[in-house]
C-alpha cells in the first residue's frame, strides 16, 4: 500500500511538472498580452486589451493574418488530393521501390528547413515565382505532405483489405468504388491530414522567410521582423490569436474525428 | 441409394449448371495455387469446398467471383462463359472472410448499396430492404453504424448484403472462421434455413470438416490445388476418394503398410503390427509389393478387455491403453499396439456412459472388419 502511494507521488508529480513547463510559455504569451504597461512583462502590470486594440488595427499584420490564411489555403488544397491518393497507394498497393519512395517522401525532416527552404528560393526564383504568396502555400505543402500521407495511409491500413472487393460485388465500378466507399471509408484520416496541413502552414516560419518579401510577408514572418526592432505587449497578443487559432483547429477535429483516433493514426 | 443419387445425376444434366469450372488452372510466378480443377454445379444446390489453408480453395472461389483470373480454363455462370468479366458485371453476391462491411455506412445502407449500384427503381429500395432486414431477423437495427452490431449481427448484415439483389450465385469466403464455436453453429444453421428458403445456388469455402458436412449438398475436398474429390456429404464421408479425404474428415487412423494378395477388393497388407486383411479403394489394380495406406475411422474400431472375445470382426490384436481424452458425450482412446508399440490408434467410444472406463495400461483386445480398413494407393 505505501508502495503504491509513493508511486502515484512520484508518478503525479512527474506528469505536474511536464504540465507546467509544457503550457508556461504559452501561459507567459497569455498573461504579458494582457498588460497595461509598455512592455512585455510576467506577471503583467494591470490588465487592458489595449494590445489586442491595437494589433487589430494595425494594417500590416492583419494582412499578413490574411496573407497567412491565403497560403494555409493553398497549402490544404494541394495536399488533399495528392496526400489522400499517395497516402492510399501506400496502403493498398505492395509498390515497387516503396522503401525508396518513403524514404524520399521522409527527406523533408530529416533536410534542415533551411536546407529545403534554400533549394524552394532558387527553384521558385528560377521560375520567377517569387513576390506571390500562393508558392509559399505550395512550399508548406510539399515540406509538411508527410503528415498528410501517414494521417491517410494509417487510416486506410485499418480497414478491411476486402472492402473494396465487397463494393465490387455489389455492383459498383471502380469510380463509385472510390467514391462510395474507399475514400468516405478514409475520411477520418483525410480530414485529420487535412487539418493538420492547415495548422502547418498557418504557422510555418523558416521556409516563408526565405521565400517572401515585403510584399507579400506571413504573420510569423512578420512577427519575426517586428521582434527585430522594438518588443512590445502587442506581439504576446499577435501569439495568443495564433494559439485560439490553433486551439479552434483542435477542436474541430476532435468534433469531426475524435481527438483519439488523430492520436492513434500518429 | 446410389443407384438413385446417380439416376438424379443424369436427370440433371441435361439442364444448364448454375456453375460450370472447366480445367481450371491458376499459377502465381511458379506455385499453382490451383491446378486441373473441374465441377458442375446445379441451380439451387449448396456446395463447400473444404480443405487446409493453402489447398487453393480460396483462389477457386475468388476466380469464380472475378477478382482472381483463371491462367488456363473456363468459368460459366449459368452456362455463359464469365471469362474476363469484371466483379462488378458478374451477378454473384459473396460474404467475405472478414465481413468487409461499410464502416461509414448503417445497416440498411449497407445492404441498400448493391441495389443502388445495379439500377434497381429508387421506389422499390427501401420496400426491398425491409423484406431482407426481416429474412435476417434485423428489422430494429436497421439504423445502427456497423460498429455498434455484434459480431453475429453482422454476419446478419452482410449475408443481406450478399442476397438483396437476388444474384444468380451466392459465394461465402469462410465468413464464420472468426466466430466461437457456438455463434459458428448457430450461423451454420441460419445460413442453411436461409439458402433453403431463398433456392439460391450457394458456394461456401471452409477449413471446417464439421461445416461442411453439416450445411452442404455437395462437398467438393481440395489439397495442394488438386479437387481430390466431389461428392454429397455422406458418401464424402463414408466412401472417401483417397488416403487424404479419408484422413481430413471425420477421426482417422492412417496406417502405412505394404500390400501382400489381392483377390478382387479383398486384400491382405503387411502392417508394423503384422498381417491384416482390408478392402482395396483404389481405381487400379494392386499390385503385391506396392505401399499403401490403411484408413480406419475412429468409430469403426472396437475393442474389449483382454481375453474376451470380439464377434463379428475379421481381424484382431493386442493393445495397451496410451491415454484417454474425456470429452463428455464420448471418449477417445489412444491405444499402442503390442507389436508396434509406436504406432498410436484412435478409436472413438461413442457411449462412455453404458461401461466403465479403461484405465491407462489396461490391456485390450482390439478388432475390425475387412471392410471398414480402406486400403488407398500410397
Amino acid at each position: 500500500m505505501p508502495d503504491a502511494l509513493a508511486k502515484r507521488l512520484i508518478f503525479g508529480t512527474l506528469v505536474l511538472l511536464v504540465v507546467i513547463v509544457l503550457s508556461l510559455p504559452t501561459i507567459v504569451v497569455l498573461g504579458a498580452s494582457f498588460t497595461a504597461g509598455n512592455i512585455i512583462a510576467f506577471p503583467p502590470e494591470g490588465f487592458s486589451l489595449k494590445w489586442y486594440e491595437k494589433i487589430a488595427l494595425a494594417a500590416d499584420l492583419r494582412n499578413a493574418f490574411g496573407r497567412s490564411l491565403l497560403v494555409a489555403l493553398v497549402c490544404t488544397l494541394i495536399a488533399l488530393p495528392a496526400g489522400t491518393l499517395a497516402g492510399l497507394a501506400f496502403a493498398k498497393y505492395r509498390l515497387r521501390f516503396t522503401t525508396v519512395l518513403q524514404t524520399y517522401l521522409l527527406l523533408p525532416f530529416t533536410v534542415p528547413l533551411i536546407g529545403s527552404g534554400i533549394a524552394l528560393m532558387l527553384v521558385f526564383g528560377q521560375m520567377r515565382l517569387l513576390g506571390q504568396v500562393w508558392p509559399v502555400g505550395l512550399a508548406a505543402c510539399i515540406i509538411n505532405l508527410p503528415f498528410m500521407i501517414w494521417a491517410v495511409s494509417s487510416s486506410a491500413l485499418g480497414l478491411d483489405p476486402d472492402l473494396e472487393w465487397a463494393a465490387q460485388s455489389c455492383g459498383a465500378p471502380p469510380v463509385s468504388t472510390f467514391l462510395y466507399v474507399t475514400l468516405p471509408a478514409v475520411m477520418p484520416g483525410v480530414i485529420s491530414g487535412g487539418l493538420l496541413m492547415f495548422i502547418l502552414a498557418l504557422n510555418e516560419f523558416l521556409v516563408s522567410l526565405l521565400l517572401t518579401d515585403a510584399r507579400t510577408v506571413t504573420l510569423p514572418v512578420q512577427i519575426y521582423n517586428s521582434i527585430r526592432s522594438i518588443i512590445t505587449p502587442d506581439l504576446a497578443a499577435v501569439s495568443v490569436v495564433f494559439i485560439a487559432a490553433a486551439a479552434f483547429f483542435v477542436f474541430v477535429l476532435d468534433r469531426l474525428v475524435g481527438l483519439d483516433i488523430f492520436l492513434k493514426s500518429k | 441409394m446410389k443407384a438413385q443419387q446417380r439416376g438424379s445425376t443424369v436427370t440433371e444434366t441435361t439442364t444448364i449448371p448454375a456453375v460450370s469450372v472447366r480445367d481450371v488452372d491458376c499459377v502465381f510466378g511458379t506455385h499453382k495455387a490451383v491446378d486441373g480443377a473441374s465441377f458442375d454445379l446445379h441451380k439451387g444446390r449448396f456446395l463447400t469446398i473444404l480443405g487446409p489453408s493453402g489447398s487453393g480453395k480460396t483462389t477457386l472461389l475468388r476466380m469464380i467471383a472475378g477478382f482472381e483470373r483463371p491462367t488456363r480454363g473456363a468459368i460459366s455462370i449459368n452456362g455463359v462463359p464469365v471469362g474476363a468479366a469484371p466483379p462488378h458485371k458478374r451477378a454473384i453476391g459473396m460474404v467475405f472472410q472478414r465481413l468487409a462491411l461499410f464502416p461509414h455506412m448503417s445497416a440498411e445502407e449497407n445492404i441498400a448499396f448493391p441495389l443502388i449500384m445495379r439500377r434497381f427503381d429508387a421506389r422499390t429500395i427501401p420496400d426491398r430492404v425491409a423484406r431482407y432486414l426481416d429474412l435476417v431477423q434485423l428489422g430494429p437495427f436497421a439504423r445502427r453504424r456497423i460498429h455498434e452490431l455484434s459480431g453475429g449481427q453482422q454476419q446478419r448484415v452482410a449475408i443481406a448484403r450478399a442476397l438483396v439483389f437476388e444474384p444468380d450465385l451466392l459465394l461465402l469466403d469462410e465468413p464464420l472462421a472468426a466466430l466461437d464455436r457456438k455463434l459458428r453453429e448457430e450461423m451454420q444453421l441460419e445460413f442453411r434455413r436461409i439458402q433453403h428458403e431463398l433456392g439460391v445456388t450457394t458456394i461456401n469455402v471452409t477449413h471446417d470438416q464439421r461445416e461442411a458436412l453439416v450445411v452442404s449438398d455437395e462437398v467438393i475436398v481440395m489439397d495442394k490445388g488438386r479437387i481430390q474429390q466431389m461428392a454429397p456429404p455422406t458418401e464424402t464421408y463414408r466412401a472417401p476418394a483417397n488416403s487424404f479425404v479419408a484422413g481430413f474428415i471425420g477421426v482417422t487412423n492412417l496406417i502405412p503398410a505394404t500390400l501382400l494378395t489381392a483377390n478382387g477388393s479383398a486384400v491382405r497388407v503387411a502392417t508394423p503390427a503384422g498381417e491384416w486383411p482390408g478392402t482395396w479403394q483404389g481405381q487400379t489394380v494392386p499390385a503385391p509389393g506396392d505401399g499403401v495406406t490403411l484408413a480406419i475411422r475412429a468409430e469403426k474400431l472396437r475393442f474389449a478387455p483382454k481375453d474376451t472375445a470380439l464377434a463379428g470382426v475379421d481381424h484382431s490384436c493386442s493393445a495397451t491403453v496410451a491415454d484417454l481424452i474425456f470429452e463428455g458425450e464420448r471418449v477417445v482412446y489412444e491405444f499402442s499396439l503390442e507389436r508396434a508399440p509406436n504406432r498410436t490408434i484412435r478409436i472413438i467410444d461413442a457411449n462412455p456412459a453404458e461401461h466403465s472406463l479403461l484405465a491407462r495400461g489396461a490391456h485390450v483386445t482390439l478388432g475390425f472388419s475387412a471392410k471398414d480398413m480402406l486400403v488407398f494407393p500410397t
